[in-house]
């Protein structure tokens, strides 16, 4: 994950036009066609993912026996695979599960990072000794071996997590908000999200840092303000604005995270429709065998698809915001820097 | 200067020790008891116990890391679970290749970002320009597992090419045959580097953009100089520090990529050997690998940092 | 795992035509002999049909070259009373007493036995008389190049007998009830004559001394082991030695120079080499780097292949056999739960998406046992698929309209069949209303956490393949296979009864008659194991390599020990 968030930008000096919103709007996305673009595909994406009972066609783990194998055709827009699963509809509901756990590793993630983070910036001394020596640590791990490092500890069904999840709180451990295998993928998303825990929590810390230098937070400390009420009044809001553009980052990156460890076969498991387990196993040996191609070409296009469209919002946020370096200014380069996806 | 080097130095075995540290505790408490995935149906509650005595793992847990990580200094980082043999030698024939894949993957993408992140940074605005930012965020967004699958597919049903397939189990020898070397692993070397590739063009692009705004550059031309000598003499050297730095961040990522192209690619690599544990539980390989691969990884970042004070004299690390 | 054990039994009978069918089927057996844990001595293949692939162009055979095959199941280790998983290679280095052939179902005498006396009727005396000069290999060890002698076999009954990692102890307990007293309960009169004798009547006892676990290994190499195992390496007197080994790379066998026979084995190298990708190993085939396939062949790929004079290609009915386990436990224990689960399983359906349309029903003993099967036709007629009765048994049994609950099964990566049958069964369970989650666990888990705790309410595995009656319906047995209990909790005095009865029964026509008996009450009661299909175990090979036989055929009882008469036309 990315170890140091290039920060975006604020909108408002573009905003600052006093015309109606909508037209604001629209100027904006006529100068910035790639991440308009970009928007509308995370749009649809959404669409999928909320509603992908009723935009699939097809049961995703329907099986035909009479449609096996079949090539794209209208029927199956996309072929069915070796079961005769229709493979638009598991593109769809995989992009469910994409989000979903997209979703939940982030907010858990920037959450706990950003609780760190706070604590360790504000209190200092030996609090922020300790956890910038445990975040080091956790540093030193490339992040997608720290990942695997993760589920391999906590992925199996018998791992103590896992089970204290399973035994002392209400989550479920079937279907659940149309996902299966609810739990499992649950603890996948608390994987993902330990991960993102820790580059958040770098970065706030230094966030943290900078503000309390701030006169008015000397100010209130003088007046007596409690240090809850100064982290909530003083470093909290001015912290939000920087943990949403974090959020925004590492969200394709969870969701590449996703992809990438159940392209492994350490992530969600069969019959579970998952862009990155469905570009495995044997539809990857029908690709290339039996030249079955589209069992895995469209989730992978699906899931770039995804990506691309986070990388040209990116690039337009970052065009917005410095507009002498059309085209990407340098450290980041785009959400999945360094992770090596 | 020397001061920072030593102090980095000295940081460095802290870490080391405190991640072995963090490995060893987390694959020991957390997953429950490995013995039974060694003994499988035959298992019974006194089988059990033995083998928790033969493997020492009654022992507290203390002295079981304490052990292991005495053993660490001498290259002894214990033994396979699932093949019993010492990790060691299961890394002798996987380790090189991993690396030799790493290398080749960074050759590859210097070798496919520079150039055209110069060219498009030269030539701003133009056609040129306008490609070479499309393909790079296509590029920068088409996950390297995804490139190499459609390359084998599509290699396979339109050019009837197919990945060497390692028939022998193991990587040809870069020193016996370098030829056979290079045809099994250029091809996942450049689906490794292409993602890298595209970061390093966009950074080469626009770190070039703001050193050609500088004023020396303005008087290099004014002097008559051509744009080549500008460029190479004068642009390229400044230009190139962030893009240094990035490659040293990128080392974390390409690790990562390694294992996901080495799973495709089959290569008996580290990588691929990672996943293969993951999947038998083999958590005494898991658990070596870990440190190892986050021991490279500090210490690669730590000749990154050195590297950055050598191309940039301005910086002095104190 | 259940491969191994198919493999296993192919090798016996197929010889190194089982290394190519060994190595096929390993995935899919290897997959489940891990899971069961045991080691079967199977041959999966069956029998009675013979290979429908091409037939080897027959040559004189030639010695010399080497022969490299793939596998796509990682050797966890070589010692043969230990491990599971690397059988097949366990018999090319060690000598057996004598060898199998599972499609007459007898026992030849090519090995380190020379002859077996049964003086006693009820069958439970074995004698051995041993072969003189059958000696070690020139490995690096103790006891190297010296003869084999009863004291050998000896020494190697008393460890396999007590080796705490074998899945099925039954047999060793019936020569003596306490292990301990084990070595105690052999004779040797002499170096070439060793007998036991058993408490009661095992008549699958001669099928399984025959099984790859049961490999015979000098006592000075034992005794210089001590407490540390084989798994590593190869100490035997069998046709090849080990060169070199690695058990998820590979693993290399030179010839045995002090083999007993003259002028055998007949190659001088046999490299297997690990590649656990499926498609790799079979373009690795295809581009002529392997001479033996080891990929685990579809229908379809290997009508391609036999399609091709280039190679030779077989199949046989494979044992393989994944079920449907459940606990009795609500719902399960209601017989009418059980079998609207079992008759809303369309096997036809299942035949044709999974098995590539070319299988068959499976009773509790696999089909491709003919002489032990319960007939097609009974099976069809019971098994008949009908969903509306299985809706009805559902309401009568207080679940109207269905109920909910969660089948786990083992993840073997490289092999889909269980997970592709467990979705293609979830889906037919749907249209009856029984709502199925689907739990992958890692395999080592699964077993750990899952099978072995009884931690389940339904689960779908292979059970360990084997081609002797008695493992199949081991299974249901209240004991299991373990002995020490099955995992569903289902116990039927009455079919313990008979299960113990046909163990006994020397006269085969009465054994075969109990055995069917045996199955006829366990299906009626749906006991929690339902079976489903069996389809075939495909092979292939270059045709430049000559097998004693292909996979599927009579070995007849003439040929030597595996992997001595398999050679190759290139040098």
């Amino acid at each position: 994950m990315a170890r140091e968030a290039a920060i975006p930008l604020s909108t408002q000096e573009v905003l600052k036009a006093r015309k109606p919103l909508w037209s604001r709007l629209l100027k904006l996305a006529r100068h910035h066609p790639l991440g308009t673009a970009g928007i509308m595909i995370i749009i649809v994406l959404i669409i999928c993912a909320l509603f992908a009972e009723y935009v699939a066609p097809y049961d995703p783990q329907g099986i035909d026996p009479h449609a096996l194998r079949q090539a794209p055709s209208l029927s199956h827009p996309f072929g069915t695979d070796r079961l005769g699963r229709d493979v638009l509809s598991r593109t769809i509901f995989g992009a469910r599960i994409s989000m979903f756990i997209g979703v939940v590793a982030v907010i858990v993630g920037t959450l706990v990072g950003s609780f760190f983070g706070l604590v360790s910036g504000y209190f200092g001394k030996w609090i922020d000794s300790i956890i910038q020596r445990a975040i080091d640590m956790l540093l030193a791990f490339p992040a997608l071996v720290l990942l695997l490092a993760i589920l391999s500890v906590i992925g199996s069904s018998d791992s103590a997590p896992r089970k204290f999840l399973a035994e002392h709180t209400p989550i479920p451990d079937g279907t659940f908000l149309g996902i299966p295998v609810f739990l499992q993928i649950f603890v996948m998303s608390l994987g993902i999200g330990v991960a993102i825990a820790v580059g958040t929590a770098r970065v706030v810390r230094g966030a943290v840092l900078s503000l309390k230098e701030n006169v008015y937070i000397e100010a209130a400390r003088a007046m007596g303000a409690s240090d809850g009420r100064i982290i909530m009044k003083h470093i909290l809001p001015n912290v939000m604005a920087l943990v949403a553009a974090l959020a925004t980052i590492f969200l394709p990156i969870a969701i590449l995270a996703e992809a990438a460890i159940s392209f492994l076969g350490l992530g969600v498991p069969n019959p579970v429709p998952s862009w990155g387990s469905d570009m495995t196993g044997q539809n990857q040996s029908d690709a290339v065998t039996r030249n079955i191609w589209w069992v895995v070409f469209f989730p992978g296009a699906a899931l770039s698809l995804t990506v691309l469209a986070f990388n040209m919002i990116g690039d337009s946020l970052r065009d917005i915001s410095d507009p002498r370096l059309r085209g990407g200014r340098g450290g980041g380069g785009g959400p999945n820097t360094g992770s090596g996806f | 200067m020397r001061e920072y080097v030593v102090r980095r130095l000295l940081l460095i075995p802290l870490i080391i020790i405190g991640v072995s540290f963090l490995t060893f505790m987390t694959f020991r408490v957390i997953p429950g008891d490995t013995t039974v995935f060694i003994c499988g149906l035959g298992c019974t509650d006194e089988v059990i116990h033995d083998l928790r005595a033969e493997l020492g793992l009654d022992r507290p847990v203390f002295v079981q890391y304490w052990d292991w990580l005495k053993g660490v200094p001498q290259g002894d980082l214990g033994r396979s679970f699932q093949t019993k043999l010492p990790v060691t030698k299961e890394l002798q024939t996987r380790f090189p290749v991993t690396l030799e894949l790493l290398i080749l993957a960074v050759i590859f993408s210097l070798v496919l970002g520079i150039p055209p992140g110069i060219l498009s940074a030269v030539r701003p605005g133009t056609a040129v320009d306008f490609v070479v930012r499309v393909v790079s965020v296509f590029w920068l967004s088409i996950p390297s597992f995804y490139i190499a699958i459609l390359m084998i597919t599509f290699g396979a049903s339109w050019f009837s090419w197919s990945p060497p397939n390692f028939a022998t189990g193991e990587v040809a020898s870069v020193f016996h045959n370098p030829l056979k070397n290079l045809e099994e692993l250029v091809p996942p070397a450049i689906v490794l580097g292409v993602g890298i590739a595209a970061v390093i063009m966009r950074l080469t692009r626009s770190s070039m953009l703001e050193v050609m705004r500088n004023d020396y550059i303005r008087t290099a031309y004014s002097k008559g100089l051509k744009e080549r000598a500008v460029v190479w003499r004068h642009a390229l050297k400044n230009a190139m520090i962030p893009v240094a730095t990035i490659i040293g961040l990128q080392v974390g990522g390409l690790i990562g990529g390694s294992v996901l192209v080495e799973s495709v690619f089959g290569l008996n690599g580290m990588g691929n050997y990672l996943v293969v544990a993951i999947g038998t539980r083999d958590l005494q390989v898991v658990q070596a690998l870990v440190l190892i691969f986050a021991t490279a990884f500090v210490l690669i970042n730590l000749i990154v940092d050195l590297a950055y004070a050598w191309l940039d004299p301005r910086i002095h690390y104190a | 795992m259940e491969d191994t054990n198919y493999w296993r039994r192919n090798n016996r009978r197929i010889s190194r035509r089982s290394l190519l069918g060994g190595a096929a089927t390993l995935g899919l057996g290897g997959a489940a002999a891990m899971i069961v844990g045991c080691g079967g001595s199977s041959n999966d293949t069956n029998s009675s049909t013979g290979p429908t692939g091409t037939r080897a162009p027959v040559g004189s055979p030639k010695a010399g070259g080497s022969v490299t095959q793939g596998r796509p199941l990682t050797v966890l280790g070589i010692d043969p009373h230990q491990d599971l998983t690397g059988l097949d290679i366990d018999q090319l280095i060690y000598p057996y007493l004598y060898s199998w052939n599972p499609v007459q179902n007898v026992a030849y005498f090519n090995n380190l036995a020379e002859s077996i006396e049964q003086p006693d009727p009820d069958l439970t005396q074995f004698i051995f008389h041993i072969r003189k000069g059958v000696k070690n290999a020139p490995f690096n060890f103790a006891g190297a190049g010296e003869e084999m002698t009863s004291e050998d076999v000896k020494a190697s009954f008393v460890r396999r007998g007590t080796s705490i990692s074998a899945p099925d102890k039954r047999f060793p307990r019936l020569i003596s009830k306490d292990p301990t007293m084990l070595a105690a309960a052999f004779q040797t009169p002499d170096p070439y004559t060793f007998s036991f004798k058993m408490a009661t009547t095992f008549v699958p006892a001669l099928r399984e001394m025959a099984n790859p676990t049961w490999a015979m290994v000098s006592k000075k190499v034992l005794e210089a082991l001590g407490n540390r195992s084989l798994t590593q390496v190869g100490y035997g007197a069998g046709p090849y030695m080990v060169d070199q080994f690695n058990g998820n790379q590979r693993i290399s066998l030179k010839k045995n120079p002090n083999y007993f026979i003259p002028g055998q084995p007949l190659l001088d190298e046999i490299d297997i080499v690990v590649i656990t990708e499926n498609s790799s190993l079979l373009s690795a085939f295809k581009q002529g780097q392997h001479d033996i396939c080891g990929a685990v062949l579809k229908k379809d790929e290997f009508d391609d292949f036999s399609a091709n004079s280039d190679y030779i290609c077989s199949s046989a009915p494979s044992l393989f056999y994944p079920c449907v386990h459940m606990k009795m436990v609500p719902p399960f224990d209601d017989i009418r739960v059980r079998e609207a689960l079992d008759i809303s399983i369309d096997r036809d359906e299942v035949i044709a998406v999974i098995d590539g349309g070319d299988g068959k029903y499976n009773g509790p003993i696999q089909w491709p046992q003919l002489e032990w099967a319960l007939p097609q036709d009974e099976l069809k007629a019971f098994y008949k698929y009908d969903p509306e009765k299985a809706k009805q048994l559902l309401t009568q049994a207080g679940y109207d309209g269905g109920f909910k609950t969660k089948m786990k099964l083992p993840k073997i990566t490289g092999v889909s069949q269980i997970a592709d049958e467990a979705a293609l069964l979830k889906s037919q369970w749907a249209k009856v209303g029984i709502q199925v989650d689907l739990e992958e666990v890692e395999l080592g888990t699964f077993i750990g956490s899952v099978l072995l705790p009884g931690n389940f309410q339904m689960t779908f595995f292979p059970n360990l393949p084997y081609d002797e009656p008695d493992r199949p319906l081991s299974f249901y047995s209240s004991l299991g296979v373990t002995g020490a209990g099955n995992w569903n909790n289902y116990t039927n005095p009455d079919f313990d009864l008979l299960y113990n009865k046909q163990a006994q029964t020397v006269d085969k026509t009465e054994r075969q008659s109990i055995i069917l008996e045996a199955q006829r009450l366990i299906i009626k009661e749906h006991a929690p194991q339902l079976t489903i299909t069996g389809g075939n175990a495909y092979s292939a090979h270059w045709n430049y390599v000559h097998l004693p036989y292909e996979l599927g055929q009579d070995p007849g009882t003439k040929i030597n020990p595996y992997g001595c008469d398999e050679w190759t036309e290139k040098a």
